[in-house]
């Protein structure tokens, strides 16, 4: 384990930032219990959904519950590869992220990871709105984008067609 | 399955192998997983990653600093901020951009996108400034996107925390 700062990600709030349309860095999470000790999940189908807790309008970068893969059981291990529209249509903002986890045969729910409200994606406006994807039409190079500013600090982007060319 | 009075969830940061031969491969202790990612790609499994400004290769404020005019190259690395000793390999990165939004207090924020160039042997990213690019002076917020082979795009950074400076020019017309 490489990660300099482990503990701080075990207790507390916990944030993951990633841009609307990105679908990097990939989601992967570790469910422990009270004693920050692993769970075993063997046996286990886990399913991840988005609630949102900023204001202003509503939506949820996973729809209704997306099923996530369990990459190592025993360990706990949890992970999400995002697809490809799963942040392009979600409303920037804080969501709360809840993981249930069900019987792999019955579909019994077991439990929902974490207990406590403190786990959260934050999605936050994309800086060029998606232009890098494939089928979008090119950026011209050196474009210039204006883009309004919102009272309240939030950056909304203008369509793309709305864009300045220097 | 462990009975607990609390679950708790951590994002986990793993280490990555940027020169991977199959994607998705994460370290957690001496175990190896592989995460059902695409082969010939970046391996990302950290959490939060940041832009350096090369040279120099460390956090600094501002990152990069030009005078107007200047064509100097830009170039950055992508380090996981959680294992910073090595970076993004950019060999699969298919398209990136630099954007550039003005610190302004009108009312509009203007910003320039401009395409960088790969260097997979250094894995970092850069242009070569044209005439006319870094022509108003100000202070800059800096973003990087970039677009994998796999259609996976990712932004970096994701908290605005990286800055360019444009200093005025010299004074007049310098000889060329």
């Amino acid at each position: 384990m490489t990660n300099f700062f482990d503990d701080q990600y075990v207790d507390g709030e916990q944030i993951l930032t990633i841009r609307k349309g990105d679908r990097l860095p990939t989601f992967i999470v570790q469910i422990l219990d009270d004693f920050n000790d692993p769970i075993d999940l063997t046996g286990c189908r886990a399913f991840g959904s988005l609630r949102r807790v900023s204001s202003g309008e509503g939506g949820s970068a996973w729809g209704g519950g997306v099923e996530m893969l369990v990459l190592d059981s025993v360990q706990g291990i949890v992970s999400y590869d995002w697809q490809e529209f799963d942040t392009a249509f979600a409303s920037p903002g804080k969501y709360e992220i809840s993981i249930v986890l069900r019987d792999a045969v019955t579909g019994q729910q077991k439990f929902t990871a974490p207990t406590e409200r403190n786990t959260y994606i934050e999605i936050r406006s994309s800086v060029v709105d998606s232009d890098l994807h494939p089928l979008a039409t090119p950026l011209p190079d050196g474009l210039l984008l204006k883009v309004p500013f919102v009272q309240g600090g939030q950056k909304v982007l203008l369509p793309r067609t709305q864009g300045v060319s220097s | 399955m462990t009975i607990a009075r609390t679950y708790k969830v951590r994002y986990l940061a793993g280490s990555y192998n940027a020169d991977a031969s199959s994607y998705g491969v994460l370290n957690y202790g001496s175990e190896q997983f592989t995460y059902g990612q695409e082969q010939q790609e970046s391996v990302l499994s950290g959490i939060d990653y940041e832009l350096l400004p090369d040279p120099g290769g460390h956090p600094s404020t501002p990152e990069w600093v030009y005078r107007v005019g200047d064509e100097r190259r830009f170039s950055v690395v992508i380090v996981d901020k959680n294992n910073p000793t090595s970076a993004i390999a950019v060999a699969p990165i298919v398209k990136a951009v630099v954007v550039l939004q003005k610190y302004t207090f009108k009312g509009e924020a203007l910003r320039r996108v401009y395409e960088l160039t790969t260097d997979p042997k250094k894995n970092m990213l850069y242009r070569d400034w044209l005439p006319g690019d870094l022509s108003e002076e100000g202070r800059y917020r800096v973003n990087v996107q970039i677009l994998f082979g796999s259609g996976r795009q990712f932004t970096i950074e994701g908290t605005d925390s990286v800055e360019l400076f444009i200093h005025s020019g010299p004074a007049g017309i310098v000889p060329q």
